[in-house]
């Protein structure tokens, strides 16, 4: 009876050990190194030169977050020797989750990828006041595909609603519905690449509507802020030189995209996936070169793009201030 | 009868101290995670957590969306309680069914009910699919479970109410009910906790407004992770409530029966 008691006291002991441990499980990476990393996605693709070049000797480990896994956890480590020393992340998470004094904004990274599909209609979507009255099925409405619908709606001076129990379909509002997929029983979804090519090529969905120019309407301009590359403060300061020719790096990575194969690139970011069960977020026959340009990667330098992040974060503050919120200057580099 | 007392109370105080000890193992578990993940997007202090849940049970917001989620909990289960005793019944009487309901029950034992949940989304709306999706597992599990409660009925009993011609509604009432409610009560609580896990499960997939599921979504979407945490603890006290009242009402059932 005694020897059963220890052995169950010693497997309680032996399991609270383990569920703990499995909790803080991570990576190890060497020492010394300047750790980058990303989301999957477009802000993969960012990388993907730099990635396709990578080399076990050149002090920099790049890893693909993928999954559900939360990009903002690479940031947000108590123990702030673990945190990314580069981190991609979109503009709201950075907003709210960075920490302004340890890292500091050092460029925008993608300006938009998502994209109206349609099952139902083929005419293309030229304002989004022709949206009035039909439903569009957002997946993550309350995260940034969401947010950013809204705010171009209300940029656009159009009204909208969001679709929840007790609400119906108004022939007036643009009706907002979150979905958990693309099923094709709503008239419009809002889609990012590189899911929009894999939707498209299946023959069944059309692309009919491109929110980075609805979203500005008239203007010509093209784009918002949507990913953007931060970089810990003591890096910029005591690694100047190479910190600055990294980013240099980064901002030129994006023309490789179109000189390098769909396979090159899919190996390139396959090979830096954090773990290597997740379901990659694009395969190598879908990168062609239209599906990358509608990816939205075009890097701008901090210094260039603060007024437009400034206005975008003011835009999603006042739609969700939970979601996003306004930054110092002192938070650009 | 004072040495009967002392025993009761003894064993009453031996439980009690077994209970607080094992949520002595469990915040040692949660410190432990903790400390391991370094990062409180990932795991926050416990003691944020219970402060976050306390102030939860004061908000309006909270019990419309746990009222809802129950709502659909006693729904599915009520569903697959009905359904699963009625095909039980009718496979106990016929051998026949018995036979040709089995590989279905085992279809549905085995259905990746998640999965499924991503077409009945499709199908049903984010309201009703979580209830489907907690029908589907429950309804194989009641099934089984009553079916096996009437095949473990004592077979002379049977036999002897057969030969003196007992009326048929006194058989249920005087010998089936008897032996098989106390079974069935205590496996009704496990399912109807299981069916509050499920039902949550899928409103987090499902984002279903005004839910515990769907304001653990918000809460993650937020980075509110102590909200997350302090509506996951609430959820397991829920569930152990409900474990605990169905026991109570089994035993009370055993010791009346006996």
């Amino acid at each position: 009876m005694k020897l059963r008691r220890w052995i169950a006291v010693l497997t309680a002991c032996v399991t609270v050990g383990l569920c703990g441990a499995a909790a803080g499980c991570s990576e190890e990476v060497a020492e010394g190194e300047v750790t980058v990393y990303m989301p999957d996605g477009a802000p993969a693709l960012s990388m993907a030169k730099l990635m396709a070049e990578d080399t076990e000797t050149d002090g920099v480990t790049y890893r693909v977050v993928g999954g559900s896994v939360d990009i903002a956890l690479k940031v947000t480590n108590r123990d702030k020797e673990k945190n990314a020393d580069f981190c991609i992340l979109p503009v709201a998470t950075a907003s709210t989750q960075v920490d302004k004094d340890e890292y500091k904004l050092v460029g925008l990274v993608t300006q938009g990828n998502m994209y109206l599909v349609s099952n139902k209609h083929s005419e293309k979507i030229e304002n989004l006041a022709s949206l009035q009255g039909k439903t569009v099925g957002v997946v993550k409405i309350n995260n940034v595909p969401g947010l950013t619908m809204k705010a171009a709606l209300n940029r656009q001076e159009v009204a909208w609603q969001e679709l929840k129990e007790g609400i119906s379909a108004s022939g007036s509002l643009v009706n907002l519905q979150g979905v958990a997929g693309v099923d094709g029983s709503f008239e419009y979804y809002l889609v990012p690449e590189p899911n929009v090519s894999k939707l498209t090529a299946s023959g069944k969905f059309h692309l009919v509507g491109d929110l980075q120019s609805l979203y500005n309407g008239d203007s010509g301009e093209v784009g918002y802020p949507q990913a953007v590359l931060v970089a810990k403060t003591e890096l910029l300061t005591e690694r100047a030189e190479w910190a600055k020719a990294f980013i240099d790096k980064i901002a030129a990575a994006g023309d490789w995209l179109y000189t390098a194969s769909g396979e090159e690139i899919f190996k390139a970011v396959q090979s830096h996936y954090e773990d290597k069960g997740v379901t990659p977020a694009f395969a190598a026959e879908n990168l062609s070169a239209e599906t990358i340009a509608r990816c939205g990667i075009s890097f701008e330098y901090a210094k260039d793009a603060r007024g437009k992040i400034d206005g975008f974060l003011q835009e999603l503050v006042e739609i969700d201030s939970s979601k996003a919120s306004l930054i110092s200057q002192n938070f650009y580099w | 009868m004072e040495k009967k007392g002392k025993k009761i109370l003894i064993g009453i105080g031996k439980g009690c101290l077994q209970i607080v000890a094992s949520f002595f193992v469990l915040a040692a578990a949660w410190w432990i995670a903790y400390l391991s993940a370094g990062n409180d997007l990932l795991v926050p202090p416990l003691s944020v957590c219970l402060k976050r849940a306390v102030l939860l049970i004061g908000e309006a917001w909270f019990w419309a969306g746990f009222g809802a989620t129950f709502l659909r909990v006693l729904i599915a289960f009520a569903l697959a309680f009905v359904f699963g005793v009625v095909f039980a019944v009718v496979s106990y009487l016929l051998p026949w069914f018995r036979r040709f309901f089995s590989p279905i029950a085992s279809i549905l034992r085995s259905l990746p009910v998640l999965a499924v949940l991503l077409i009945l989304l499709v199908a049903m709306g984010t309201e009703n699919a979580p209830v489907a999706v907690a029908f589907l597992s429950l309804f194989p599990m009641l099934y089984t479970s009553t079916l096996t409660a009437l095949l473990g009925v004592d077979s002379q009993l049977t036999e002897m109410s057969k030969v003196y011609n007992v009326p048929i509604w006194k058989r249920v009432a005087f010998l089936y009910l008897p032996q098989i409610s106390p079974y069935l009560i205590r496996e009704g609580g496990a399912a109807l906790s299981f069916s509050l896990k499920l039902v949550v499960s899928a409103e987090v997939i499902a984002n279903t407004y005004e839910s515990l599921g769907g304001l653990m979504q918000e809460a993650r979407v937020s980075y509110e992770m102590p909200n997350l945490f302090a509506l996951v603890i609430l959820t397991f006290l829920a569930a152990l409530l409900l474990e605990g009242i169905t026991a109570l009402i089994a035993a009370a059932v055993e010791r009346r029966v006996k």
